[in-house]
């Protein structure tokens, strides 16, 4: 089916960020695809110093720490609205996007970890090495990350007293998936990862040489007085790998279901590039597969990707510590809670968004955006006034573009024009807009991706 | 010509196959575009003769602990010496242990369990699990969720009953979950089933200052749900949309006439419980509920975490018993337990557990016989540090699906299983 270049823009900017209004999709769109995507790609080059003074204002409005007894934990209201504030006003959509990727892979939860400074001090690890071009370098540093450490229980892992928690995980998880080492493989890693652990008082990172079994041990083969970078070596010469991170990446850009000759395709852009996490992305946005009609609307957004989306398409861009903390009081009756995954392996995505619990509150949470008693800086009426638009045909056909680029059936547009009627007056027309928003959000052309 | 449900599937609309379940709307707006009458198979069902219709009425509650629950710290075998060994820490203390039988007792936080016991209303399965146990939590909970071992199976085990039983089919709260994620153990191949957290919330809010008829909106969102033309993802969304609409009301309806004089505790698996009762007392339908507390993955400091977790499982299901009881339900409803593994005999360095093998599975109800099934675990013959399995899960399933629910388990689980005999006489 031919799409507009709108309606790929929009596509690309859905998939590698988080939607947009009309003016941000004109931008990409005047950079052509794949300019928007080297925008996108090299965000190194965007400046976003206007977020980043957004994020130092939150701080310096808002307690530091929530915990009185414990003010080293720092504040986890907080910690979860400065990360959706970047999402809403980042200039570097896919820097955040692939922080949020990288949260559901090397997945680790406050719930556990308790402290909102090491989650925080996680987060910033992931969006520094967004798009990192060495997975292995970068995987030694999530090795000694205290978040990390502490949700996995590494830091209790000794000598004589192994834990497998970790060792587990970054092999079925995070780099190999499973069927790819054995159950001995697992104790042996565990003990090469002993006295990895964290300092109590500081939050840091530590070895601890009398805690570690330096006796020899056999890994996936290789034996050796083995420490835990020795496996994280051992691990990234395996040629499961490749395609275990290629096809997780695929899933998450392109489609559900890539077929094993697409992920082999892919695995090897990866395996040439040296484990560039960067390279391997920007080749997915720009291959056929995420133009193709397989890919397009395949997925179903993630209640991050429909929150953000729906409030940057609003152009609703805030540092209000209450808004803010309300979205992600609503995302997490969607079924995604900033720092809180479901579990280590991450959110499940797909299919499992979506059940009459989840709907309705997406439903219901696009009506509060555009509700008048909201405090927030939402209103339809003003951004279709601003736009020129004062017909019931007029502002439908505005908000089909902006919301969905006009690509709905015939009949979606008609029953949306049907619900709209005539404007008696003003406090007609008003409410009239607002429900015309709520049931485009609400619709399920709004809810995939 | 009017089109089955099984045609659909035939078809190759089985979405399931594509990692989603597949929209019931459109067997739905199939029976429309056919003028309606509903079709029905002659033979098809799953009821076996007098006894299965005996057993229609029968409801499940499945509750899943999710991430691997100790079964030797919550069944302890306080006879056995190797146990206090291999837990020097995490034990708990043997004059605290509430004791059953002369060598197993329950862990001191589950006096309601006790209870249940003492008053023959709890079978306890000892040392269930399946062949070669996966220690993965994922690939370990697939399995007991889709009862398939040994292939990847995209259909779970109530989802399949699900799709084999036509009686009252067209019931959209046939089954209910309560939780934000439906667990693969109720995908179907045909039908979408509600997950619901609370009522209040299960439902499509307008805004009735603007627009002086709310029902224009409730009006335009079905049609907007049927003008789903993006593919199988959005008719998925479509799907769960409608099915929600027609749900709400009933569900609304029922929450507001249930009283009761059970306090349940202010928690979200109690919270679950309790409007699981609710829709129980409403008698709308619904057989299958399934509820799930997790973070029983004690890898560390396991003594404090597992007490609270297995408080909340007792304090939350006992009440619930409490109120079957007073509504006059408690012998029409079986709850059961299941984890995704046990764990480790020995703990580890850090006064937790590892990932482990077999564990007990609990069966509460009325019409329960209750006791202990089967032998104390054995900790000193292991497997890798693990203990050996008795009792093969599907076992417990097939029985539950014969004896309780009143189907055929050959439909459902693949390969024949050994019978427990676990219910009263009077159900057959």
């Amino acid at each position: 089916m031919a799409r507009t270049e709108k309606q790929m823009i929009a596509h690309l900017l859905r998939r590698a960020g988080f939607g947009g209004n009309n003016s941000d999709l004109e931008a990409y769109r005047a950079l052509g695809f794949e300019g928007a995507v080297d925008r996108l790609v090299n965000y190194g080059a965007v400046d976003d110093g206007a977020t980043e003074r957004g994020v130092a204002e939150m701080r310096k409005q808002n307690p530091a720490s929530a915990n009185e007894k414990r003010p080293e934990y720092g504040n986890p209201g907080l910690e979860i609205a400065i990360w959706l504030y970047r999402m809403l006003s980042t200039r570097r959509p896919l820097q955040e996007k692939m922080t949020l990727f990288l949260h559901g892979h090397f997945t680790s939860s406050i719930e556990d970890v308790k402290n909102a400074n090491l989650m925080y001090g996680q987060n910033a690890l992931y969006r520094q090495n967004a798009l990192t071009t060495d997975f292995k370098a970068f995987t030694k540093q999530v090795a000694r990350d205290p978040a990390m450490l502490i949700y996995l229980n590494n830091n209790t892992n000794r000598k004589g007293s192994p834990n497998e928690n970790w060792a587990r995980e970054l092999m079925e998880l995070f780099t190999l998936g499973i069927g790819n080492y054995t159950e001995n493989d697992v104790k042996e890693s565990a003990r090469a990862f002993t006295g990895w652990t964290v300092v109590r008082d500081t939050g840091q990172f530590v070895f601890r040489q009398a805690q570690h079994d330096s006796d020899p041990k056999t890994f996936l083969g290789v034996t050796g007085n083995l420490n835990g970078d020795d496996v994280v070596d051992i691990i990234f010469n395996q040629p499961a790998h490749t395609k275990f991170m290629a096809r997780k990446l695929l899933r998450f850009f392109v489609y559900d279901n890539p077929d094993d000759a697409t992920v082999a395709r892919f695995a090897d852009i990866y395996a040439r590039s040296g484990l560039s996490i960067k390279e391997l992305v920007r080749q997915i946005l720009l291959s056929p597969e995420f133009r193709s009609d397989q890919a397009y609307y395949s997925l179903i957004k993630s209640p991050a990707e429909f929150t953000v989306s729906a409030l940057r398409a609003l152009s609703l861009n805030t540092t209000n510590l209450k808004t803010l903390i309300g979205a992600s009081q609503a995302m997490a009756l969607m079924g995604q809670q900033l720092y809180a995954p479901p579990n280590v392996g991450g959110w499940p995505g797909m299919s499992t968004w979506i059940n009459g619990s989840t709907y309705y509150t997406r439903a219901n949470f696009a009506q509060s955006i555009v509700s008048i008693d909201n405090d927030s800086t939402v209103d339809p009426v003003e951004i279709a006034q601003a736009a020129g638009k004062s017909t019931p045909q007029e502002v439908v056909d505005y908000f089909l573009d902006t919301l969905v680029q006009s690509d709905t059936p015939a009949n979606y547009r008609s029953d949306l024009l049907k619900f709209v009627g005539n404007f008696s007056n003003a406090k007609d027309a008003d409410g009239k807009i607002r429900g015309l928003v709520h049931l485009i959000m609400s619709s399920p052309a709004y809810q995939v991706n | 010509m009017s089109i089955t449900r099984r045609d659909l599937v035939k078809n190759g609309l089985s979405i399931a196959a594509l990692g989603l379940v597949a929209p019931s709307f459109l067997v739905k707006s199939a029976y429309a575009v056919s003028g309606g009458g509903r079709h029905r198979e002659s033979g098809a069902g799953l009821l076996t003769g007098g006894q299965g219709d005996a057993l229609k009425k029968n409801i499940l509650v499945v509750v899943q602990l999710s991430g691997g629950n100790d079964g030797l710290g919550t069944v302890v075998p306080y006879t056995d010496p190797t146990y206090f060994s291999s837990r020097p820490t995490i034990a708990p203390k043997p004059d605290e242990i509430l004791k059953l039988t002369g060598s197993v007792g329950l862990h001191p936080a589950m006096k309601g369990f006790k209870g249940l016991y003492d008053n023959g209303h709890m079978a306890i399965m000892q040392g269930v699990g399946y062949p070669n146990p996966n220690r993965s939590h994922f690939r370990s909970m697939e399995i007991w969720q889709t009862a398939r071992p040994d292939v990847k199976e995209p259909t779970g085990w109530l989802g399949r009953y699900l799709d084999d039983d036509d009686d009252d089919e067209e019931n959209t709260l046939r089954a209910i979950n309560i939780g934000n994620f439906v667990p693969r153990t109720l995908w179907t191949e045909t039908t979408l089933v509600p997950s619901i957290t609370n009522v209040e919330s299960y439902q499509f809010r307008t805004d009735g200052r603007f627009l002086g008829d709310p029902s224009a909106q409730i009006d335009t969102i079905h049609h907007l749900c049927e003008h789903a033309e993006h593919g199988p993802a959005e008719e998925y969304v479509s799907a769960a949309a409608i099915d929600a609409f027609a749900s709400s009301d009933l569900l609304k309806t029922a929450v507001g006439r249930y009283q009761t004089s059970v306090q349940y505790g202010n928690n979200p698996f109690a919270e679950g419980l309790k409007l699981i009762a609710q829709v129980i007392a409403a008698d709308l339908g619904t057989r299958i509920f399934y509820i799930s507390l997790g973070g029983f993955d004690t890898h560390s400091t396991q003594a404090a975490r597992h007490g609270e977790l297995l408080t909340m499982l007792d304090e939350g299901v006992s009440t619930f018993y409490n109120d079957l009881e007073k509504m006059g339900k408690a012998d029409q409803v079986a709850m059961m337990s299941f984890s995704e593994f046990g764990r480790r005999v020995h703990e580890n360095g850090s006064a937790g557990t590892d990932h482990g093998t077999s564990l007990p599975m609990f069966l509460i109800g009325g019409n329960i016989k209750g006791g202990i099934y089967g032998n104390n675990p054995d900790l000193t013959t292991l497997d890798q540090g693990d203990l050996r399995m008795q009792t093969d899960f599907r076992s417990v399933y097939a029985s539950v699906i014969r004896h309780w629910l009143g189907a055929d388990p050959s439909k459902v689980l693949d390969g024949s299983f050994s019978d427990i005999q676990f219910t009263l006489a009077k159900t057959g």
